[in-house]
């Protein structure tokens, strides 16, 4: 859970602290667009495996939706 | 992975034009999308780019930029043992662009002169092609690239217009000292052909006066048949995964490495997507040429437009510079090189004025 948050705020460029599970990514993380959006896509295929449809991505809101994409529980 | 390998080789000036159109994207882009045109133009990072008249052609543009680039390094027509255009868009689909410059050039009947199709790849492509003719001739090679992507442009449609541009440009390839080694390498992956296309008035299906008609697609983008059409993700997907780990392993491949490049000249997708390749590649940005927030992404040609625009600001003028130029896109398709500018060679930046008549 913790390398999720550290891969998203890699994405952001921001630091680890900054990213947390109920964040929501457009709002609360600086500086979102459609190729940050783009970025996470890739950064969660590239790291997991999982490619997540463009639609699906659009539905989620929070990190933690975006987690639970890439990590079964 | 192939390293195609050519030495010899001297690239005697670089000159690059942008057509007559200055569009200020905020505010064109405002008067389509509204608020969101501000989201779109940030998230690119392009500001500024060019359009060409209805009617300027890609030989206009290129040929104003060899006629500029002749006179710059003094050279005679009779000194060119080829002549190839690197274009998608050529003046008519038959027949190909170099012919055009053979004649408005008057250069010698008994050269090699042909055109190479390939959208966004095809700069390092010419070069290396070129550079194969420079050996075999033993005489100079001028490479044209250009394109007028706005003669397959929808107006309306929200991937393709904030990012495309038209540009010309010509480089002087010539023998030269053996030393310097340049290196090359392809990557075609035709599964992601439909990414970016122009689906119709192609053989696989000739015009027809529906395909002149504004639909909406799937995507929410509006465009006639005859309208580049660009899955932005995928694109985005296809560089930013599969090409910065390939480029990687071309610069391990050729012994290079970040610290052996001197300068990095990627194709001008759009600055975000350069920024994330130069950081995976470990080439900072102080390394990347840049030219795609002021003008555009005209296809091919953003590589040699990049050259002459950011030439002055960049380019080490102390020594040969070591360059690894890059271009991916439409095909699927990629080429990336690793050759030497000379601070001495002959570069210019301008904006064309218009045909004369």
């Amino acid at each position: 859970m913790e390398k999720f948050l550290e891969l998203v705020a890699e994405v952001f460029e921001v630091e680890p602290e900054e990213v947390k599970m109920e964040s929501d990514f457009r709002e609360d993380l600086p500086d979102f667009s459609s190729m940050v959006g783009f970025s996470l896509l890739v950064m969660m295929e590239d790291e997991y495996g999982i490619r997540v449809p463009v639609e699906e991505f659009l539905e989620c809101k929070t990190v933690e939706d975006l987690y639970k994409k890439c990590v079964k529980e | 992975m192939q390293v195609l390998k050519i030495n010899g080789i001297h690239i005697d000036g670089v000159v690059a034009c942008v057509p007559e159109n200055k569009i200020n994207n905020e505010k064109s882009l405002h008067e389509m999308y509204g608020d969101e045109a501000k989201l779109i133009m940030e998230s690119t990072g392009i500001k500024t780019r060019y359009i060409a008249n209805t009617g300027t052609s890609s030989s206009d543009l290129c040929l104003a930029c060899a006629e500029e680039l002749l006179r710059g390094t003094e050279t005679d027509t009779g000194d060119i043992g080829a002549v190839i255009f690197v274009t998608f868009t050529p003046d008519r689909l038959m027949p190909f662009n170099a012919a055009i410059v053979q004649d408005k050039l008057s250069l010698n009947k008994e050269i090699p002169c042909f055109d190479i199709s390939l959208a966004c790849s095809g700069y390092a492509y010419g070069i290396y092609v070129a550079s194969t003719f420079v050996k075999a001739t033993g005489k100079k090679v001028l490479l044209l690239d250009g394109d007028i992507q706005s003669a397959y442009m929808s107006p309306y449609d929200k991937s393709t217009v904030p990012v495309m541009a038209d540009a010309g440009s010509a480089t002087l390839l010539s023998p030269g000292d053996d030393k310097a080694e340049w290196k090359f390498t392809f990557y075609t992956d035709g599964s992601g052909r439909e990414s970016l296309m122009i689906p119709a008035a192609g053989s696989a299906s000739p015009i027809k006066v529906e395909d002149l008609e504004f639909k909406v697609f799937e995507d929410g983008g509006r465009r006639r048949n005859t309208d580049i059409y660009m899955d932005g993700f995928t694109i985005f997907r296809f560089v930013a995964s599969e090409i910065s780990k390939w480029l990687l392993r071309f610069l391990e491949a050729s012994g290079e490495s970040a610290d052996t490049i001197d300068s990095f000249v990627p194709h001008q997708a759009n600055m975000y997507m350069i920024k994330k390749l130069g950081r995976k590649l470990n080439i900072d940005w102080e390394h990347t040429w840049q030219s795609g927030d002021v003008v555009g992404n005209s296809a091919s040609a953003t590589i040699p437009v990049t050259i002459a625009f950011d030439v002055e600001k960049r380019l080490n003028t102390e020594k040969e510079n070591r360059v690894l130029i890059s271009g991916f896109g439409g095909g699927l398709s990629a080429s990336a090189g690793i050759i030497t500018l000379d601070p001495k060679s002959y570069y210019r930046f301008f904006q064309y004025d218009g045909k004369k008549e």
